[in-house]
């Protein structure tokens, strides 16, 4: 059984409010300008969001702020993994409190805007990169710093394509997990680094950096994107 | 000729094994472009093969990089697991051909370059013998 329509006619906090309180176990999907946040409930609590690769609470945040677009409630649907503990009450403050100061700073900080700006900050911080982007497994691109944004497409089909490969073949010769992969030419070097299971960074190099570098300064990208993903899935815990 | 070709692949075989032995490797094997093994430090088929496998897979893949963000050919691929261990691939030229020498390293931080160098120059050698 579903229930559709607006959030126009019904808000996000409207819609969790009474999911939660008839303690329904349900899947929440809120389309809006091509995005898709998706909230999971179990017996009224909630479990588990997604938006692309982010994970945990960020999406609800998120959620939160969006005044239309269109939903879908799917009772009976169960939450692929639980990323959420907290209560759902402690979340709309949470999020009505975020608003407030995001509305005070002169705009909402998207999940999406807070991912591009940690990815601006390391590209002019770092002495090896000078493009990179952060996308999930299934090829969305949360954030992208290329010189030439034509080719992100093709960057995404690579990185996909390398983290396909890596995980097949760590499979397949150790039964581990995929960590990073580097290709060095002489005048290109690339890695394509798991930040979680589910989402990625893809960084490249002039010339034919030491890959230990290389993996150094990536890995603290890495770190500061830890709060975007569940801290128990994170590769390189800071 | 035929004899020939037999003695080049067991110097092969025996450069994969001293490769494999100097550098305290899992495995070490050379692979032409296709994935077809032509020496392998492993005397298992199943293990050498599977390897050789990978490393023609992660060539298939150079080749996509190389076309698609006009790299130079790529000299050295390494995939990473989360514990630390590395397969190095290393394409490189002998006459005509591009073959590639692929070593599944057990350690983090264990050195690799000096001795995969020394092998490719030997494997060089022998092919042109």
């Amino acid at each position: 059984m579903a229930l559709q329509g607006s959030l126009r006619e019904m808000s996000v906090v409207d819609l969790i409010q009474h999911t939660c309180q008839d303690q329904k176990t349900a899947l929440l999907t809120i389309n809006r300008d091509g995005k898709q946040i998706q909230i999971f409930f179990k017996d009224g609590t909630i479990v588990h969001a997604a938006m692309g690769g982010i994970i945990g609470e960020k999406p609800i945040f998120e959620a939160l702020s969006w005044e239309d677009g269109e939903f879908v409630l799917e009772v009976g649907t169960e939450a692929p993994i639980v990323s959420i503990t907290r209560n759902w009450s402690s979340l709309l403050l949470e999020g009505a409190k975020q608003m407030d100061e995001s509305s005070s700073s002169g705009g909402p900080l998207s999940p999406e805007k807070m991912i591009n700006n940690t990815l601006v900050n390391f590209l002019m911080a770092s002495k090896l990169y000078k493009e990179a982007l952060v996308m999930d497994t299934a090829g969305t691109v949360m954030a992208a710093c290329l010189e030439n944004p034509p080719d992100q497409e093709m960057l995404t089909a690579i990185a996909a394509a390398i983290v396909n490969l890596g995980s097949r073949s760590v499979r397949l010769m150790n039964k581990g997990k995929f960590d990073y992969s580097i290709i060095q030419g002489e005048n290109t070097s690339m890695i394509v680094m798991m930040v979680s299971p589910t989402m990625l960074i893809f960084g490249l190099c002039p010339g034919k950096p030491n890959p230990a570098s290389m993996v150094e300064e990536i890995v603290r990208l890495s770190a500061e994107l830890a709060e975007f993903v569940v801290s128990d899935e994170l590769i390189h815990p800071a | 000729m035929v004899i020939e070709t037999s003695i080049q692949y067991a110097e092969l075989t025996d450069i994969m094994q001293a490769l494999n032995d100097r550098g305290n490797f899992v495995i070490s094997v050379l692979t032409d472009e296709s994935g077809l093994l032509l020496a392998s430090s492993d005397q298992n088929p199943d293990t050498s093969e599977m390897q050789s496998a990978v490393g023609a897979q992660v060539q298939g893949l150079v080749q996509r990089v190389v076309r698609h963000l006009s790299m130079a050919e790529p000299e050295e691929i390494t995939l990473n697991d989360v514990e630390g261990k590395r397969l190095v691939c290393r394409p490189f030229r002998v006459g005509d051909a591009t073959v590639i020498l692929a070593v599944l390293i057990p350690t983090k931080g264990q050195a690799y370059r000096k001795v995969m160098n020394q092998a490719i120059r030997s494997i060089q050698q022998t092919w042109n013998f």
